[in-house]
């Protein structure tokens, strides 16, 4: 197996894992999540969703519209010959929404940014009494980070072309500088975690440039947005990860009191730094400490599980995931969807 | 005037001031207000024709202080403390006012809806009507319209702290949103009182985020979010470290605290801002001006405290006249009998 695989196969399954087990979570405050799941501890396995959550009445195990969207992006990427376009990413989100194997996930899931623009994409006319506004701040979401680092699996090591990607990718759905820059910050860095014995250190630099360059590379092109910059709080959520790497519930209590892991940009793709630095390259604990933030933590945790996935590779992670997650969710089959992307990209 | 009117006054007319003045920069970031307004808003500038306050004019205020007002008022003529009912039948009255409700944030739009019994309008995604936590309504609505009830409530942080939970539950029916309401109107409170400090008046604030959370966990619904008492902490420490440097500190506290719709963005800016500006009135309310995003209730909540910390006299005096005119408002009749209320209560109560 080669090396670029096995980092490929890692960030596909670590990112499935993520927001398969922080879904049911989803919402709750951190401590809602150990009262009502973890019987007063943390939770470190699937849960069946509660009947107050989005996931009500679904099976543990089922990913959401983060992991699908990407996924379904990822397979119109291979068709395409691994070119992203703007047609390409128009066509998966209809793809995914319409497919009788992933419109579940459109359904429950769907967020409001991207949920407008499918709608639009298919040709449905949307009056948005706020148009004549110069700036729309509502769009500033981590949807464009939820699905961006499927672009940076396109282009290991060259992280310029995986903003460009991300941009191309994402700006279908989020017209946002900084929506953009969450999902450039991702794309990079998953892009620079497929490098051969590269350190954390260099995976969170490129994570800042590619929260810097996508914020200006988009700023003359999308519709102006303010608030608060994810260059910026990466670099708290990172010093905040480091400080209390040793100590779990700490660093979850810190990044989600300060960073916060809510709907916007910049919060939930800050804290995925913090975890990714705060876990040291162990995928599980990554997850972890993402799942256990509440509140948008299934993104949280994709995103995060993504970025550590790629880094350390999925060899190590136990078969009982890939087993549960294939069977629960039958539009996915991740070795063979790792195994296209790096037949293309070699 | 006493000093009690004088201060009740500068906190009415800075949260106005704050409110108005703001209503032109909303929505746009520090570049975009410079780029917009040719550098920073030091004065009412005319709102632009694409942001929400677009067709009004200059002086005229938002929803937040209106809403407000309105509570005031209907405290002062029931001559009672504020209530459920009471904030109730203000909010009605304030929704037949098209001039201040073509601003209504999110939350409180839903929840006017819920109390004139309009159960069926469809504002929301029925997919959150099941949640536990509906987490996007954890808005600084509460924070906007609180900071009255520190002025009804003068030197009493636990009563403020009681009242705006009274007020704000209505519409912020969640422990961060209330929690943001509460510091606003514990710092408010904490500035009516004589020769107190603005990093006293930031501690009354902590206590009130810190409190009102407690609180509201008894009584309104659990939303996950920051912490807006360990945000206040984060947001005064930067605008201590760049204190001599307006733009440096104001930049740093949009860049990591931010500035927006939530609760624990907006509150914690502000005593950012006042710590920033040593709690000087026109210069912390023009950094919320200035900041971005949601300015205008991020620069009225400011208002309110340091308005109340320093009194009237700090506030240019056209200003009075212009919030009065532009508003059909009487800031100074309203400060006299919001004075005799507190004073018939303390009467009460000894």
């Amino acid at each position: 197996m080669s090396n670029l695989y096995d980092k490929v196969f890692g960030c596909l399954l670590a990112a499935a894992i993520g927001d398969a087990m922080g879904s049911p979570l989803e919402t709750r405050p951190v401590y809602l999540i150990k009262k009502h799941y973890g019987n007063g501890n943390f939770v470190y396995d699937y849960m069946k969703p509660l009947d107050d959550t989005l996931g009500h009445g679904l099976p543990k195990g089922l990913v959401t519209d983060d992991f699908s969207v990407a996924y379904i992006s990822g397979k119109h990427f291979i068709k395409n010959g691994g070119h992203i376009t703007k047609q390409v990413a128009s066509d998966a989100l209809v793809d995914w929404k319409e497919s009788e194997d992933t419109k579940v996930y459109y359904e429950r899931w769907c967020g409001p940014t991207t949920g407008k623009s499918i709608a639009k994409l298919s040709g449905v006319k949307i009056d948005d009494p706020r148009d004549y506004m110069f700036c729309e701040n509502r769009t500033a979401t981590n949807g464009a980070g939820m699905k961006s680092w499927i672009a940076g699996l396109f282009n290991p090591g060259n992280i310029e072309k995986a903003i460009d990607d991300a941009i191309t990718m994402c700006h279908v759905t989020h017209n946002n500088p900084i929506a953009l820059s969450g999902g450039c910050a991702i794309a990079a860095t998953v892009s620079k975690c497929l490098i051969k014995d590269v350190t954390l250190d260099e995976v969170v630099d490129a994570g800042l440039y590619g929260a810097h360059e996508g914020y200006n590379r988009t700023l003359r092109i999308t519709r102006p947005s303010a608030g608060a910059s994810v260059e910026q709080r990466i670099k708290l959520a990172v010093e905040i990860g480091l400080k209390y790497s040793n100590d779990f519930e700490k660093c979850i209590l810190e990044m989600t009191d300060l960073i916060g892991t809510g709907l916007n940009a910049n919060e939930a793709v800050p804290s995925a730094f913090g975890y990714l630095v705060a876990g040291g390259g162990d995928i599980m604990k990554t997850i972890y400490l993402a799942i256990n933030s509440g509140n948008d933590c299934d993104t949280t945790a994709i995103m995060a599980g993504a970025m550590v996935g790629a880094f350390s590779g999925g060899s190590d992670i136990g078969p009982y995931h890939l087993k549960l997650l294939t069977e629960t969710n039958p539009f996915m089959d991740i070795p063979d969807l790792a195994k296209k992307i790096v037949d293309l990209t070699i | 005037m006493t000093e009690r009117e004088n201060k009740i006054l500068g906190s009415l007319l800075g949260a106005a001031v704050g409110d108005s003045m703001g209503a032109a920069t909303e929505t746009r970031s520090t570049d975009m207000i410079i780029e917009k307004f040719g550098g920073l808003v030091v004065d009412f500038v005319e709102p632009p024709d694409d942001n929400l306050a677009r067709g009004t004019e200059a002086g005229v205020v938002t929803d937040d202080f209106s809403v407000a007002y309105y509570t005031a008022e209907e405290i002062l003529a029931t001559k009672s403390p504020v209530s459920k009912e009471i904030a109730e039948k203000a909010l009605l009255h304030w929704s037949t006012h098209p001039e201040y409700t073509r601003y209504i944030g999110p939350t409180t739009q839903v929840s006017i809806s819920k109390i004139k019994g309009d159960l069926e309008q469809g504002f929301e995604d029925s997919r959150f009507q099941n949640l536990l936590c509906n987490n996007k309504r954890a808005t600084n609505g509460a924070g906007m319209k609180a900071g009255i009830m520190g002025l009804f409530n003068p030197c009493d942080l636990d009563r403020a702290i009681d009242d705006a939970i009274t007020m704000c539950l209505p519409t912020h029916d969640n422990t961060i949103a209330l929690s943001g309401g509460c510091a606003i109107a514990a710092a408010t409170s904490k500035a009516m009182s004589s020769k107190v400090s603005y990093m006293e008046v930031i501690e009354a604030g902590i206590y009130g985020a810190s409190e009102g959370y407690k609180k509201s966990k008894e009584v309104a619904r659990p939303v996950a979010g920051a912490d807006i008492e360990k945000k206040i902490r984060l947001a005064v420490e930067l605008g201590l470290k760049y204190q001599d440097n307006f733009e440096k500190s104001m930049r740093i506290i949009s860049e990591i605290i931010g500035g927006g719709l939530y609760a624990y963005e907006a509150i914690p800016a502000v005593f950012g801002h006042i710590a920033a500006c040593k709690g000087e009135t026109m210069e912390s309310i023009l950094m919320g001006v200035n900041g971005g995003d949601d300015t205008d209730t991020v620069a009225c909540m400011t208002g309110y405290i340091v308005g109340a910390l320093n009194g009237a006299e700090y506030i240019p005096q056209k200003y009075l006249s212009l919030i009065n005119g532009k508003n059909n408002f009487c800031l100074e009749k309203m400060a006299l009998n919001i004075v005799e209320f507190t004073k018939e209560q303390e009467k009460l109560s000894a």
